[in-house]
């Protein structure tokens, strides 16, 4: 399938440090995918993600679109790990925070808003302010912001490392279910694996400095009840034995 | 836990009765000379000595006069303080352009300006605005610089992500908003640092409680100078319930 997104060559080294975070890395993300990034603690993977992003410049490498960025549209979303709403607006609000970096027509915005929100089944709490919220409803309010803008891809890092696991199990699902219904590409950052093998349909594993792709593997399993299917455990061992 | 006094009734009995201990005390420091003789206002003397105040038309002219000055001198401070603290934090060119101005600036007490007030001002309302609004300026400016530069940063690459650029739309969509606690905070500090340059400033001659106190003091009329430190306490009090009840409504979005 075409991709949607291409990385090329992306070389990316911090301030101070020896070695860069990333050389000549590359990859490409399919329309409407669902891949998860894997990799251990500070291999490289929210530096990848941002770069991605547009939110940290590269010394050198592309990251281009196939496509044109259409009106009202932002082609990249990120939903960040910590959630990241502005404290002092509603749920609604944080919402919309994401849409007045375009100009949409204020009932276009709203309609947005309502959309968004009853797909992650936020509608009864829009005015609510991020306090009143629990850990799970702040990520789903972060994923609601980001499909707001209508994205192509959809990158994600970590996001539910900081929820329960009862939780995590719920937003899991919910997300698989968002994906089908927005038919974005979605790069999904874990440092779990049984995570990242049970939602994605292709699971790329990070590891070294500079950062490399030591494994890039397509997920055949079908994608509801995984855990219960042969060969996900050989799946998620397999993913392990890579790192 | 929380004990019986921390609440309720049984606490304002605990107030009224520190206030009345007080009131005694200070009678039987009087009564019983233990200052200077003639230099200890009557306690029980201070309503008549009020009411003298009020029906002669002194107090509340001197009141609104000080009134005058208090709000352009507390707004003045407040704005600039706000607005060269925000600019200070946020452009670092000019931050650092003024660095070593501010710092020799700003140990100079409020009331040594007296002198060019004066001077700029003659014995005027704009003259007492001038000292009053130093004091407040930097409690403004400083709390202002602070809080902007402790916004998380975090919040800059939302922006980022989310397509919001510019100076003026960053500052009102993210800046203000994130500093506002502290900012907030920086304004009430004002609006009680502009009550202790007032009384002060007033020296200078201009018409005003304090000035009152000081015409009142230099006849031996203690208990009117009471009177007068009496309504400076209550119009502070006064103001600061109506700042702080803006205050809560617009910070309503903070866990409580
Ligand atoms: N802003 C930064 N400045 C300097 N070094 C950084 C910065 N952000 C990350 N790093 C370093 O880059 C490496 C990769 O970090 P990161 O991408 O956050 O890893 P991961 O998300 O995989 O845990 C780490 O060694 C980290 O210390
Ligand atoms: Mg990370």
């Amino acid at each position: 399938m075409a991709p949607v997104l291409t990385a090329k060559n992306l070389t990316l080294r911090f301030p101070g440090a020896e070695t860069p975070t990333l050389r000549d890395f590359s990859i490409e993300i399919e329309r409407g995918a669902f891949v998860a990034l894997v990799g251990g603690s500070g291999v490289g993977k929210s530096t990848l993600l941002r770069a991605i992003a547009g939110l940290l410049d590269p010394e050198s490498g592309t990251v281009a679109l196939s496509s044109p960025e259409r009106a009202g549209q932002r082609r990249r979303a990120i939903v960040f790990q910590d959630g990241r709403l502005l404290p002092w607006r509603s749920l609604a609000a944080n919402v919309e925070y994401g849409l007045e970096g375009l100009s949409l027509p204020a009932a276009e915005r709203r309609a947005r808003i309502d959309e968004v929100l009853s797909l992650t089944r936020l509608d009864h709490l829009a005015d609510r302010y991020p306090h009143q919220l629990s850990g799970g409803q702040v990520q789903r309010a972060g994923i609601a912001r980001a499909l707001a803008v209508r994205p192509d891809v959809l990158l994600m890092d970590e996001p539910f490392s900081a929820v329960d696991a009862l939780t995590r199990g719920a937003l899991q699902d919910e997300l698989l279910r968002i994906w089908e219904a927005s038919g974005a590409a979605i790069l999904f950052v874990t440092h779990d694996i049984a995570e990242a093998a049970l939602m994605s349909q292709r699971v790329v594993v990070l590891a070294g400095q500079p950062a490399s792709i030591v494994r890039d593997t397509a997920v055949t399993l079908p994608l509801h009840e995984r855990r219960a299917r042969p060969g996900f455990a050989e799946l998620v061992e397999d993913i392990q034995g890579a790192l | 836990m929380s004990t019986a006094l921390s609440s309720g009734p049984r606490r304002a009995l605990a107030g009224a009765a520190g206030l009345v201990a007080f009131v005694l005390l200070w009678k039987a420091a009087g009564t019983f000379g233990w200052v200077n003789p003639g230099t200890m206002p009557d306690p029980f003397a201070v309503p008549a000595a009020a009411w003298d105040e009020i029906a002669s038309g002194r107090l509340l002219p001197a009141v609104g006069s000080s009134m005058v000055h208090y709000v352009w001198g507390l707004a003045l401070g407040s704005v600039l303080g706000v607005a060269v603290g925000l600019a200070a934090a946020t452009m670092p060119r000019l931050d650092a352009a003024h660095a070593w101005l501010a710092r020799i600036l700003r140990p100079i007490p409020p009331l040594a300006w007296v002198v060019f007030a004066i001077a700029w001002f003659k014995v005027s309302h704009a003259g007492a605005a001038f000292v009053i609004s130093i004091g407040v300026f930097w409690v403004n400016y400083f709390a202002t610089y602070a809080a902007v530069r402790n916004v998380d940063p975090r919040f800059y690459e939302l922006a980022r992500a989310f397509g919001h650029g510019g100076y003026f739309k960053l500052n009102r969509s993210v800046t203000l908003p994130a500093a506002s606690p502290g900012i907030l905070s920086g304004l009430r500090t004002g609006v009680g640092q502009a009550w202790m340059t007032l009384i002060a400033a007033e020296l200078l001659g201009v018409p005003g409680m304090g000035q009152e106190m000081n015409a009142a003091a230099g006849v031996g009329a203690y208990e009117a100078v009471v009177v007068y430190m009496l309504a400076i306490s209550l119009v502070y009090t006064l103001s600061d319930a109506v700042f702080s009840f803006f205050e809560e409504r617009i910070l309503s979005w903070r866990p409580s």
